[in-house]
């Protein structure tokens, strides 16, 4: 695992053991950093322990090995699981949601909360990815037109660019620094703004799990 | 025999523990003195069913005397240390079910009933004597046996019991070295058998020019030796200590057929890059010999060389269950893992270790 940034240094240590009663659990690095700013952005840090699965193809794994721990796991109280729907929104849900079942946990439906078993959990899924906030986020500003000038222009004289999303996301990241290329990091660093309509759900989501 | 279920009591370090889902490779992972070599030792001394002998074999593996000869100053501390804090009026339970739920029982105690606490010569009064140890163990049909280990006038011995080392469970303590003889045994064992071939593939891994173990002597004694190329056989002993513990584990796993193996800090002497094809060798001759793998590590590279060969191989993915130790005051917990989240762990820096 990489330290992406200074100031996040021993921040992935965060990865090594359950310390906390309330776990934010991200698909990678860049999810567990993009979080750990909105939860700085809206003062609910204090409790919350930041963690990543891994990627998709770890998650199941990720949520067993949680769920085998003793005695850390028994004393958390509650879970919020993210992830990217990709392009199949129905199936991701599906997926993530027997996951939970397999691992003993709690299955609630996307963007809701329940209960059983001692614990409160979570689901948000990202329409598409999490770089598909972000950009929405972007929507209007002369950045987004001109990103999306330039990779149209890219896209229509070379092979087309197939993580449109993430490339606009890292040429505006590019763009603010020209050394940041993760939406974590970006989101560290500032660059995303937080307060903007198309992180509503995001926010609600976070501030419901930190009541 | 094959468990899939574990549960101790009262046992050294360990109060109460229960393991549930266990596969064909168990892996025991923790921090120093979380008791993980307490459950190997405890497994080792139930599969051994009615014999109380293997009190010894376990102050042997730690390091303490376990030869003694008779007469003896009074030993009263000679098994404490077998009792979950030093409590000797407490009674030590192990129970497992197998994969066809059925149930095996041992109680162990000190002064059992019908104890026949002698008198040790030269010493008066019965408190001075060593206490007897006995075991009861029922079986899988509910039939009970107790067996008893006596100090007497004739010594050490084993009453209405089985005293000769166990055939179902072999246990390799950490930092092991075999003796010659007990490989030797082995060894012999497995040539009238026809059966080295398993042995020498396994042990190919560490040393790629073995080509032929036979028995032979040194020093007058029997003992295993190695054709890897040299003038003559080489004793086994003088071999890297690598080759020895690839040669005595091999040996052991093909000596307890349908039995069980423990095996303390596996990893020690073995290269890491060989530790992927050792853990697929390992798992073709235990399953070949139906053999339940107990073992114990601290190492990082062993796990992920048992990823590794999951990945490559789906059948040992599928019979693999890590299982974490960790303490908190006396209390020992237990954390049990499947293989997507031993693969979890390592991609992500959680610490099962």
């Amino acid at each position: 695992m990489q330290c992406p940034l200074k100031e996040q240094c021993g921040k992935e240590l965060e990865n090594r053991a359950i310390k906390k009663t309330r776990l934010l659990l991200g698909e990678g690095m860049d999810e567990k950093n993009f979080f750990d700013a909105f939860l700085n952005y809206l003062g609910r840090e204090q409790g919350v322990q930041t963690m990543h699965y891994g990627g998709k193809n770890n998650r199941r794994g990720f949520l067993g090995l949680l769920s085998g721990t003793k005695p850390e796991f028994t004393a958390v109280e509650r879970v919020a699981v993210t992830g990217d729907a990709d392009d199949n929104y129905a199936g991701t849900v599906a997926r993530i949601r027997a996951d939970l079942r397999e691992c003993g946990l709690p299955d609630p439906a996307d963007r809701d909360f329940i209960e059983g078993g001692g614990k409160r959990v979570g689901l948000f899924i990202c329409n598409r990815q999490l770089e598909t906030i972000c950009l929405n986020s972007l929507d209007g500003t002369p950045e987004l037109i001109c990103i999306d000038d330039f990779l149209t222009c890219v896209n229509a004289q070379l092979a087309e660019q197939n993580e449109l999303e993430k490339a606009k996301c890292r040429s505006y990241l590019a763009y603010k620094d020209g050394a940041t290329l993760s939406i974590g990091v970006g989101a560290v660093k500032g660059y995303w703004n937080f307060a903007n309509p198309a992180f509503n759900d995001l926010r609600d989501f976070l501030l419901n799990f930190t009541a | 025999m094959s468990i899939d279920k574990f549960r101790v009591r009262n046992f050294r370090c360990l109060k109460e523990l229960s393991l549930d889902g266990l596969k064909r490779i168990n892996v025991f992972v923790g921090k120093n003195n979380t008791g993980k070599t307490s459950v190997l030792e405890a497994l080792f001394f139930h599969a051994g069913e009615n014999n109380p002998t293997l009190g010894f074999s376990l102050r042997g593996h730690r390091g303490m005397e376990n030869q003694f000869t008779l007469p003896v100053a009074p030993i009263p501390d000679l098994w404490t240390d077998l009792f979950h804090d030093f409590d000797i009026t407490s009674v030590i339970e192990l129970e497992s079910q197998d994969t066809r739920r059925q149930m095996r029982r041992s109680v162990i105690s000190l002064g059992g009933p019908g104890s026949q606490q002698l008198a040790i010569p030269g010493v008066e009064g019965i408190k001075n004597a060593v206490p007897s140890l006995s075991v009861e163990f029922t079986d899988a049909q509910g039939r009970t046996r107790n067996s008893q280990l006596v100090f007497g006038q004739r010594g050490m011995q084993v009453i209405d019991g089985n005293g000769q080392p166990s055939e179902a469970a072999i246990m390799l303590p950490s930092n092991f070295r075999v003796s010659q003889d007990e490989d030797a045994t082995r060894m012999d064992r497995i040539v009238r058998e026809k059966r080295k071939p398993s042995v020498m593939d396994l042990v190919r891994i560490i040393e790629p020019n073995l080509a032929d173990l036979a028995l032979g002597l040194s020093g007058g004694r029997p003992t295993v030796v190695c054709d890897v190329g040299l003038k003559q056989l080489a004793p086994l002993p003088v071999l890297g200590e690598g080759t020895h513990k690839l040669v005595s584990i091999a040996l052991a796993v093909s000596s307890i057929p349908n039995g069980m193996l423990m095996i303390d800090e596996i990893e020690n002497g073995i290269y890491f890059d060989l530790q992927k094809d050792l853990w697929l060798k390992l798992f073709a001759l235990i399953k070949r010999e139906n053999v339940q793998l107990f073992v114990a590590t601290h190492s990082r590279e062993f796990l992920e060389a048992l990823e590794l060969a999951g990945a490559e191989k789906p059948e040992v993915a599928e019979n693999v269950r890590l299982i974490r130790l960790s303490r908190k005051g006396k209390a020992v917990f237990v954390s049990e893992y499947d293989f997507p989240a031993l693969q979890s762990a390592l991609a992500t820096g959680f610490e099962v270790r």
